[in-house]
């Protein structure tokens, strides 16, 4: 017979991690990976011991994001590999090991590297891990929900029609196969009223909040300090809060 | 040691077999070249730690050569055909998947390149 031992190692690596929290969404470009680093920024301002591990394994850019160049910075090892600190925030990117350069990988092999270095990481003790997906319900996604079976999904949608369309799809996926996961739904990119609390109901996951539009975010892409004073940042603050409640109840 | 990590999985595998009320006669620890981990240190770890789980078992450590084949033209080569830097070497030994950005195929020069063995960590549990 013939076993994965990083199976057992990413049991091992993750027994100390408290939440695990999978940032999801069917389609792209919806604000997966500026919600992570913000959710993640905001939690350690809060100076709670947070991580964020970018797992767009073909397309890392979570990176750009919270302004850290993975050609300078190269994480330690120590009962593992160590994450790179940013702005209070334990953060791991593959961009570390591809130097931000293209990697095309197939699908097994995006599962590859996910085992790897979920498997490889040693975080420490952590309240809270923030893992940015990449888009799609593709193997990465199934892979990486079967992998870390107690994680919370945190489904990101926009207020656009179309994105409702996918989000409605994605949370029926998950309510169906997997019925004892906890669902938690983000609207990003709001314009006013939330629009998609009702679509939460609707599949049973629990709506967390709203992050608005905020078109300053451009510029202050790279700069954790700037990101934490947009709307989006101090939006994240409340979220933040709503989750820690969520967990704890 | 990041091998710290690869050994502790392993260990904890062995844990759960003999959990579960079976008994390996003979564990093989089989590490992927491309990997290129160092085996002194995981047998530092793992042979102290396996003789007290399974003393009765036997413990062998086999490297697998790593080969690789374009997807693009078929050709199909070895690690030790390919030239990386140290750098390189390290990125690969922390996640083997990082070799698409270094090894290209040495005839068409695709990245499109499967690696077809000895990539990474294997146990063979044999009862
Ligand atoms: N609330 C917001 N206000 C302003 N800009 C935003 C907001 N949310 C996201 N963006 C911008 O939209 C773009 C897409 O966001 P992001 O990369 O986070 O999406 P994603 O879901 O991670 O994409 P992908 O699916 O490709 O990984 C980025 O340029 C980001 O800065
Ligand atoms: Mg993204
Ligand atoms: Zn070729």
């Amino acid at each position: 017979m013939e076993l994965d031992p990083r199976l057992w190692g990413i049991r091992s690596m993750l027994s100390r991690v408290r939440h695990k929290i999978l940032v999801l969404s069917g389609k792209g470009g919806v604000g997966k990976t500026l919600t992570t680093a913000l959710l993640g920024l905001a939690a350690a301002r809060k100076g709670l011991p947070v991580g964020a591990l970018d797992l767009d394994v073909t397309d890392p850019n979570l990176h750009v994001v919270l302004g850290v160049d993975p050609g300078r910075e190269w994480p330690g090892e120590r009962k593992g590999i160590l994450p790179v600190h940013v702005a209070g925030l334990r953060f791991m990117s593959v961009a570390f090991f591809t130097r931000g350069r293209a990697a095309p990988l197939r699908g097994r092999e995006a599962s590859e590297a996910i085992r790897e270095i979920l498997s490889a990481t040693n975080w420490g003790q952590l309240e809270l891990l923030l893992v940015d997906m990449p888009p799609g319900l593709g193997e990465e996604m199934l892979e990486t929900l079967k992998l870390i079976p107690e994680s919370i999904a945190l489904v990101v949608g926009t207020p656009s029609r179309l994105s409702r369309d996918s989000l409605a799809r994605l949370l029926s996926l998950l309510a169906e196969n997997m019925p004892t996961r906890r669902i938690l739904l983000l609207e990003n990119m709001a314009r006013g009223e939330a629009v998609l609390t009702s679509l939460a109901r609707e599949y049973g996951a629990r709506y967390i909040g709203s992050i608005p539009y905020d078109s300053r975010v451009e510029e202050a892409l790279g700069d954790p300090s700037r990101l934490l004073d947009t709307g989006p940042g101090k939006a994240s603050e409340c979220i933040v809060e709503a989750i820690l409640d969520y967990l704890s109840s | 040691m990041h091998e710290w990590a690869i050994a502790e999985g392993i260990i904890k595998a062995v844990e759960e077999q003999l959990r579960s009320g079976v008994k390996p006669s003979r564990i093989v620890v089989v590490a992927g070249e491309l990997q290129n981990l160092d085996l002194e240190v995981m047998r530092g770890y793992l042979d102290p730690a396996l003789s007290e789980l399974v003393p009765e078992a036997s413990v062998e450590y086999e490297v697998e050569e790593a080969r690789f084949e374009c997807r693009s033209c078929g050709f199909k080569w070895s690690l030790k055909e390919s030239v990386l830097t140290s750098e390189e070497r390290e990125a690969i030994h922390f996640l083997p998947e990082a070799f698409h950005v270094y090894i290209r195929c040495p005839r068409c020069g695709s990245r499109d390149v499967e690696v077809t063995s000895g990539r990474g960590v294997r146990l063979r549990i044999e009862y």
